[in-house]
């Protein structure tokens, strides 16, 4: 057991070296002088050189490395070329909106997702099931962003038409003074993220859900007069954590995507939507800066799901 | 010559199958009627007299500068530039179909390669391919494509290298996990004892009786890279405008929410995207169902029937 904790751990780690030499590189060999950039158009070559040298940028490449994983280490992600701000401070600024957008979505996609599989997979081949692979069909197929739109014509502008308010036009609102407010904001970007999701899951739950409920244990406690909630709520669904926590692994890379494209639909002040505008503006330390923070986030997060394996699979354990 | 005639009755049989699938025929015809319009997209361009890049701007735009919806002239309306949305449509089928089944071709090949060498020779090489799969399933795909594109601006390459290099890793570990238990059937060691070489083992034994899931992982693979491709576009990060792109154009129509006054820049191009995807889904599902009959779906599927002619 410490030997895989210790692996996991060890890969996060290469994971994550791995990333930041990867943007690093991708920057160090990118076309265009970024003192250049800092210093603006009109800037003289002495000023430009000024700034180089101010930001260690005639320094040898591997010093450079070395000190920006240093750096990185301490919280300090540099400052954006464009408005000279600390990069971790916009980053933080935009935090919140991105951090309710997962969480919600996650929440939403597996009370949907897991629901539905159970249900399809508790009466295969009847018209439960024929409705959810309908709704699994849909929704693999449904790209966010078209959904997103249509949400947003569908639920906010034609009721608005109308003169009802059913849903806002978008825009976040913070999580405090007012919890409803920001609900209410975040409902539709939540939906729009996590639909997809949703399918994948109740897919993987409806293959994973029939084939335990043909093993013997569950007809055993059938047999032994277990109502048919608790064989499926209890038995079942045990079983079925697994697979499910593996796949809750491999999504957590994809929901900082997918929170990207719904950031942009929905106006929402994110992490997403600031990477966005950092490759408009060129401003590269900001955006070396997102991808360093996303792929910490991913690997902290794949490291907490392996441990939830620990947890739930006792064969690992041993 | 006893063998040609097997083979090809197996394919009668998957055919057969496949065409008795009302769903997946649906959708084949839709696919084949999609690509017939994306090579006509310059006859709809020479019929319609409009370019896609064209801008009718006395014609397509009301007085307000507001862009005229379906007409007998524009039929699905024009878009905020006063451009042909039908002829956009058209030239943006190529780009979808194009990207999505080269990418799937590509991911499908280096899925395949991988899976293979890595399920034959298991140990150590298993081990490093293994963990090289992980690695790419756990990198933030489209911030990397962000930071690429911010330094090597977008194009079409860029945008199919993205797709390949992080969509073959479905393949490879379906491919895997098959050759694992192929490599221990029995016609594998008599190709052995013959003397073939891992080489010819690998190709010429394994490889044939891997088609079925072939074949279905690169159909499901086409609607997954043709999303993949349109949500690059609509960020910005993939076809360059003014070339059209069916997520270039939902871009245009997400700008400034122009598309809550002018609803066919979404209904259309939307709609495209998303019955393109649904049709490879259902395709795939239905390939499945006749290629692999052993698969879950299918005697669910009689139940059903039985279940329902028993009814009536």
């Amino acid at each position: 057991m410490i030997r895989f904790i210790a692996s996991r751990i060890g890969f996060a780690a290469l994971v994550l070296v791995l990333l930041s030499g990867f943007v690093f590189t991708l920057f160090f060999v990118a076309p265009g002088d970024p003192a250049r950039l800092v210093a603006g158009e009109r800037a003289t070559e002495a000023q430009v050189a000024q700034v180089r040298e101010n930001l260690g940028l005639d320094r040898p490449i591997i010093e450079q490395y070395v000190s920006f994983l240093g750096r990185s280490l301490a919280g300090d992600l540099g400052f954006s070329y464009r408005n000279q701000q600390p990069v971790i401070q916009l980053i933080q600024n935009r935090m919140p909106a991105t951090i309710s957008l997962c969480i919600g979505a996650v929440i939403m996609w597996l009370a949907m997702g897991i629901p539905i599989g159970i249900m399809s997979a508790r009466y295969p081949g009847s018209l439960r099931d024929r409705v959810g692979q309908g709704f699994i069909l849909i929704g693999i197929s449904f790209p966010s962003f078209v959904l997103g739109m249509a949400a947003l014509y569908f639920l906010y502008f034609l009721p608005r038409q109308a003169g009802i308010t059913l849903f806002p036009p978008g825009g976040y609102k913070p999580f405090l003074p007012n919890p409803s407010l920001w609900a209410w904001h975040m409902l539709l970007p939540w939906f729009t993220l996590a639909l997809t999701s949703a399918a994948i899951y109740a897919r993987l739950t409806r293959g994973q859900m029939l084939e335990v409920l043909g093993e013997d244990y569950i007809r055993t406690a059938r047999a032994k007069g277990l109502s048919e909630r608790k064989v499926i709520y209890k038995h079942g669904l045990r079983a079925i954590f697994t697979p499910l926590t593996t796949q809750l692994g491999a999504d957590i890379a994809a929901l900082l995507g997918g929170a990207l494209v719904t950031e942009q639909v929905f106006g929402l002040q994110g992490i997403g939507s600031l990477a966005v505008q950092s490759v408009q503006t060129q401003d590269r330390p900001v955006i070396i800066g997102v991808v360093m923070l996303a792929g910490f986030f991913i690997v902290i997060a794949n490291l907490v799901v392996d441990f939830l394996y620990l947890l739930l699979d006792p064969r690992v354990r041993a | 010559m006893s063998q040609q005639v097997k083979q090809r009755s197996s394919f009668d049989i998957t055919m057969r199958r496949l065409l008795a699938d009302r769903a997946g025929l649906i959708s084949l015809t839709f696919i084949i009627l999609l690509i017939a319009f994306a090579l006509g997209a310059d006859a709809i361009a020479a019929w319609t007299g409009h370019s896609a890049v064209e801008q009718f701007r006395d014609t397509a735009l009301t007085p307000t500068g507001l862009p005229v919806g379906p007409s007998s002239d524009f039929l699905f309306g024009a878009d905020q530039l006063g451009r042909d949305v039908f002829v956009r449509l058209a030239y943006g089928a190529r780009i979808s179909l194009a990207i999505g089944v080269v990418a799937s071709l590509l991911a499908a090949f280096i899925g395949v390669t991988v899976g293979l060498v890595s399920g034959y020779f298991g140990g150590w090489v298993d081990v490093v391919l293994g963990r090289l799969m992980d690695l790419v399933m756990s990198i933030p795909v489209l911030l990397c494509m962000l930071s690429l594109v911010a330094v090597f601006g977008p194009s079409v390459p860029l945008s199919v290298a993205v797709i390949v290099f992080f969509s073959w890793t479905t393949m490879g570990r379906v491919i895997r996990g098959q050759v694992l238990s192929l490599r221990e059937r029995e016609f594998v060691m008599a190709a052995r004892s013959l003397g073939a070489g891992h080489l010819s083992i690998m190709v010429t034994d394994i490889l044939p009786n891997l088609t079925v899931p072939i074949i279905i992982y690169t159909t499901m693979m086409v609607p997954t890279s043709i999303i993949f491709e349109a949500t690059l576009s609509f960020l910005g990060l993939g076809i360059v405008p003014p070339a059209p792109s069916w997520g270039g154009m939902l871009a245009d129509a997400a700008n400034n929410s122009i598309y809550m006054f002018a609803w066919w820049l979404v209904l259309f191009p939307g709609l495209a995207l998303l019955l393109t995807t649904l049709s490879f889904n259902i395709l795939g599902d239905a390939l499945r169902d006749a290629l692999d009959p052993n698969s879950s779906k299918r005697p669910l599927r009689k139940r059903a029937k039985q279940k329902a002619s028993a009814a009536s």
